[in-house]
């Protein structure tokens, strides 16, 4: 990994708009020099710190459920079993079942894989979309920059959830329209952190030294600054990730997600606020499996951003941002 | 600690009542680095230290322990500094806050970081003031000017309501200055307060810190990189490596007869001008690892002589070779001063 | 007041006022964006030509696109938002009706998140390393990850259900019933708040050791100042400097939050409206809810702005 640049006057801009995504400054503690990092490697260092170990556990685990969940789940999402709805955890069901006698641990097995599936399009979406626009607009500058960081501006002013709903009440609710409602909604975070890393590079000496020498703008982007902007980029898709798991839980909590028979943690949340008084497993067990989710994912990320972008931010550029 | 010399050669033949800060063996580690090693020195009541030595040599720690400016835990300091006879390193938080800023004060390295940026002048004048020797407001602004006047800062009654980014270097650092003395103290301690600045100020704010000195009888420890600009200004030179003092005499006997070969490769490296800028890096290498300090005298790698077997295998002690000059080498320290730089490589 | 603050100031503005009409140009487009008649999509099985004639022509759906955008601008700015498909009413009285249920929880969720935030992060800046350092920077991740929806339904579970201690929803007028009000909004208030104050109490952290372990500090240790002193006047304040910025950012998240807690506890605020309105398909009110919500926003980003001019110098005066 080259030498983290400094980072621009946008660095706080990654997180406008989402403070839970953005750049949370404390964590940041970076215990390595990058000679070190380049030395151990990623990985053994991700290891090493063992919060993160905890996360990446969490994570295989999650993944393994989404994977394996036909073979692990004991029942099917809908097999539907009134004699047996609403009964506590037990032997026989393990979260207990709902009002139709449905397995709640079958249920949140099977779901595993609706939730990583659209947080990985959303923030697949996200990731392609606002890296191009990123580097448009840091190495172009110009009205392009401009019109790119403007619009950015713009949908940083509405609250995520806010907008989702508002492309889901055009679009209608859906699986399909929650992963675009996400993808669009985390895409400007993208297109920040690559500008910002992108028009750190582009005053290197080195890129300006290719420039010079007549290296094409495509070389220059594959040569310098992709592999520069990696490291923030990375850090950036795991918290991504894990906020928009959580977004496609609210969404789908508020009945414009995922929409039944899917199985789905949002969508039987909200079927259990109905029982809320009689089945507290219906509200307890799909919640922590999105909190489990979304942790794991922070847990990873902040690892990630002690390893792959160790640069603090320190106030003083959090204010000039302003 | 590894000098456990009994005797305190580097403290002038004065066991009678006109030393202030008595400093013995002292000795600071963090973690596993080993930044001071037993670093004994005095300062005379009226009179100026200067210590010296390139980043890295231990030079403001050892001054922060002393006077006990320094985060305790995660730093383990050990020895006496006695001010008064009081060992500031057995000092609670409380007897502390009576010393900082009352007896001792303190100017540091860069005038632009040193000053809050959100409080205004006078507020960070009177503070001190206001709550060591009990002023209001309005004696408190009074000091103030008083203050600023002295200095040597024009126009001082609109300065007070000045924030420090509205003020240059040079006037920031004697804001510093002011702020220090704030509370009249028997001591001040000025870690390399002029480094930031220009040639000019430079000169400017050191012969304010002399005038200030003489007129109040206040100690002074000057740290700095840069013997020429201690020479201004001392009366008595401590030259630091790797935490240990390595050569220590009057300031007209450390520039005559420096008998250190590092003291030597500071005189070399300073440009003729007594006030440049000079840079130390002339002599090849860098300070030890604090982590890993060698065996060794700790200036074994970068030393030009090396004469002595023992200079890798043992560390050199504290030896005199005059009334007030002690060395801290198994080169050049003989009493006759021969250079053995020829004989030897 | 001096000028550099009123360049300061003036150029927040600026960039509000460009940033709200992108807003405008995003909240117009919901409308052209639906496929297909928005009316008809909206009046679904209550469809009659009479009704459908007199809301596309209240709507002004039958003009230009030009002509609609401008007027949609027009009318907004004197604060004519359309009239609901399904009620008929001024979407604008609507918004009124519902503004004080979200403003009040909002203010006892930013409450809450600060009284969370700045002890919690502050404890753990001055004491970095320490066990209580490490336990809080835990809860903070816990509270980081935790779905605010699923916070609210634990907090039913426990505190109404199990205890008994707190009514599960409902919303009276602060001021009408204060104690009811109280009673009622600590709930969604805490669900709220627990999630954007974990997030502030990583902030505030991270500002607190950087100003810390700043020269000033420093100074000011050498001072001899009680340690309160140092800490209250010396850290706290320059520390606010990171914090207020991220605080402006955080009203974005903490008004996401209401959206879906307003949901679950059933507090007749923007957020139970939008949700209302977005299943009924009644696009003026959904518009006009995203309108005043990210005003709303807007409108902390500037006041942020304006605290941080009182408090950094830097920017007051030159």
């Amino acid at each position: 990994m080259s030498s983290p640049e400094t980072p621009s006057s946008d660095r706080l801009a990654p997180g406008a708009g989402d403070g839970r995504t953005g750049p949370v400054p404390g964590p940041a503690e970076p215990a390595e020099t990058p000679e070190e990092v380049s030395r151990t490697g990623t990985l053994r260092m991700l290891v090493s710190n063992k919060v993160t170990a905890a996360g990446l556990v969490i994570l295989v685990l999650v993944v393994l459920l989404a994977v394996l969940g036909r073979w692990i789940a004991p029942y099917g999402a809908n097999d539907i079993d009134v004699v047996n709805a609403l009964q506590p955890p037990s032997g026989a069901h393990l979260f207990g079942t709902d009002e139709l006698g449905r397995d709640v641990f079958s249920r949140v097995v099977l779901s595993a894989r609706i939730s990583l599936t659209v947080g990985l399009v959303a923030v697949g979406i996200a990731l392609v979309v606002g890296v191009a626009l990123g580097l448009v607009a840091g190495f172009f500058g110009g009205w392009p920059d401009t019109v790119i960081m403007r619009s950015a501006d713009v949908l940083f002013a509405f609250p995520i959830l806010l907008l989702a709903m508002a492309i889901v009440a055009v679009l209608g609710p859906g699986l399909t329209t929650a992963m675009i409602a996400i993808g669009v909604v985390y895409t400007p975070i993208f297109a920040r952190i690559t500008r910002a890393s992108t028009l750190a590079v582009r005053e290197e000496l080195y890129v300006k030294a290719s420039q010079a020498v007549g290296a094409s703008d495509g070389l220059i982007l594959r040569r310098h600054v992709l592999p520069n902007i990696m490291g923030p980029i990375t850090v950036q898709t795991s918290l991504s990730l894990a906020f928009a798991i959580l977004s496609e839980a609210a969404l789908s909590f508020l009945g414009l997600g995922v929409q039944p028979p899917e199985p789905s943690w949002g969508r039987m949340l909200y079927d259990a606020q109905a029982f809320i008084y009689d089945a507290w497993w219906m509200s307890v067990f799909p919640g922590l499996a999105i909190f489990l989710t979304v942790l794991a994912f922070n847990l990873v990320g902040d690892g990630m951003r002690d390893v792959l972008d160790p640069r603090q931010r320190t106030a003083d550029e959090i204010r000039r941002s302003a | 600690m590894r000098t456990t010399e009994p005797r305190r050669p580097t403290a002038p033949a004065s066991s009678d009542g006109d030393v202030l800060l008595d400093v013995r063996d002292l000795a600071v580690r963090i973690g596993p680095a080993e930044i001071v090693n037993g670093v004994s020195f005095s300062v005379p009541r009226g009179g100026t230290l200067g210590i010296v030595g390139e980043s890295g040599s231990g030079k403001s720690m050892t001054v922060l322990a002393a006077t006990g400016l320094i985060d305790s835990p995660p730093a383990r300091v050990s020895g006496q500094s006695l001010l008064d006879g009081q060992d500031i390193v057995t000092m609670d938080p409380r007897q502390l806050r009576g010393v900082h800023g009352r007896r001792v004060g303190f100017i540091f390295q860069d005038p632009s970081t040193s000053l809050n940026p959100v409080l205004t002048v006078e507020q960070q004048l009177t503070e001190a003031p206001r709550f060591h020797l009990g002023l209001t407001r309005r004696d408190a602004r009074r000091r103030a000017l008083e203050l600023l006047e002295a200095v040597g800062i024009p126009d001082p009654p609109s300065r007070l309501s000045s924030y420090p980014h509205q003020l240059s270097g040079g006037m920031k650092q004697r804001v510093m200055i002011a702020v220090a003395l704030a509370c009249d103290p028997e001591l001040l301690v000025a870690d390399e307060p002029t480094t930031a600045l220009d040639v000019t100020t430079q000169a400017q704010i050191l012969e304010r810190v002399k005038e200030l000195q003489e007129s109040r009888g206040m100690s002074v420890i000057w740290i700095s990189h840069d013997l020429g600009v201690v020479s201004g200004i001392a009366d008595r030179v401590a030259v630091l490596y790797g935490g240990q003092i390595v050569e220590s005499a009057p300031l007209e006997e450390l520039f005559t007869d420096p008998r250190h070969p590092y003291t030597r490769g500071l005189m070399a490296a300073r440009p003729q001008t007594a006030h440049g800028k000079g840079e130390l890096a002339v002599i090849p290498g860098s300070p030890p690892d604090p982590k890993h300090l060698p065996q060794g005298c700790l200036f074994w790698d970068r030393c030009p002589v090396r004469g002595d077997p023992r200079c890798e295998t043992e560390r050199p002690p504290e030896t005199p070779v005059g009334p007030e000059h002690v060395v801290r080498t198994f080169n050049g320290g003989d009493a006759d001063g021969t250079d053995r730089r020829g004989g030897t490589r | 007041m001096s000028s550099p603050l009123l360049r300061f100031l003036v150029k927040r503005l600026l960039h509000t006022v460009v940033v709200l009409f992108g807003v405008l140009v995003v909240v117009f487009a919901l409308l052209q964006l639906v496929p297909g008649d928005p009316v008809r999509v909206a009046l679904g099985t209550r469809f009659t030509q009479e009704s459908y004639d007199a809301l596309r022509e209240a709507s002004g759906l039958d003009r230009p696109l030009l002509v609609q955008f401008f007027a949609y601008i027009g009318n907004a700015l004197t604060g004519n938002l359309g009239v609901s498909f399904r009620s008929g009413e001024p979407v604008t009285l609507i918004l009124l009706d519902r503004l004080p249920a979200t403003v009040s929880l909002g203010l006892a969720g930013i409450t809450i998140a600060l009284l969370i935030a700045f002890p919690l992060g502050t404890w753990a800046a001055l004491r970095r390393g320490s066990a209580a350092d490490g336990g809080i920077r835990a809860v903070s991740q816990f509270g980081v990850s935790v779905p605010d929806f699923w916070l609210g339904l634990l907090l039913i579970i426990v505190f109404s259900t199990m205890l008994g201690l707190l009514p599960p929803s409902g919303y009276v007028p602060f001021t009408e019933d204060p104690w009811g009000w109280l009673q009622r909004v600590i709930l969604p208030g805490l669900a709220v708040g627990v999630v954007s104050g974990s997030i502030m109490t990583r902030y505030v952290r991270s500002a607190v050791l950087d100003v810390v372990g700043s020269h000033y500090v420093r100074t000011a240790r050498s001072k001899g100042l009680p340690r309160r002193t140092v800490i209250g006047r010396h850290v706290m304040r320059n520390a606010l400097v990171p914090i207020l910025t991220v605080a402006g950012v955080q009203a974005a998240t903490m008004l996401g939050g209401l959206i879906v807690i307003e949901v679950v506890f059933a507090w007749p605020g923007l957020g139970r409206l939008v949700f209302d309105a977005v299943a009924a398909r009644d696009y003026p009110v959904v518009q006009g809810t995203v309108l005043l919500i990210a005003l709303i926003f807007l409108l902390i980003n500037l006041l942020v702005d304006i605290l941080y001019a009182v408090v950094d110098p830097r920017i007051r005066v030159s």
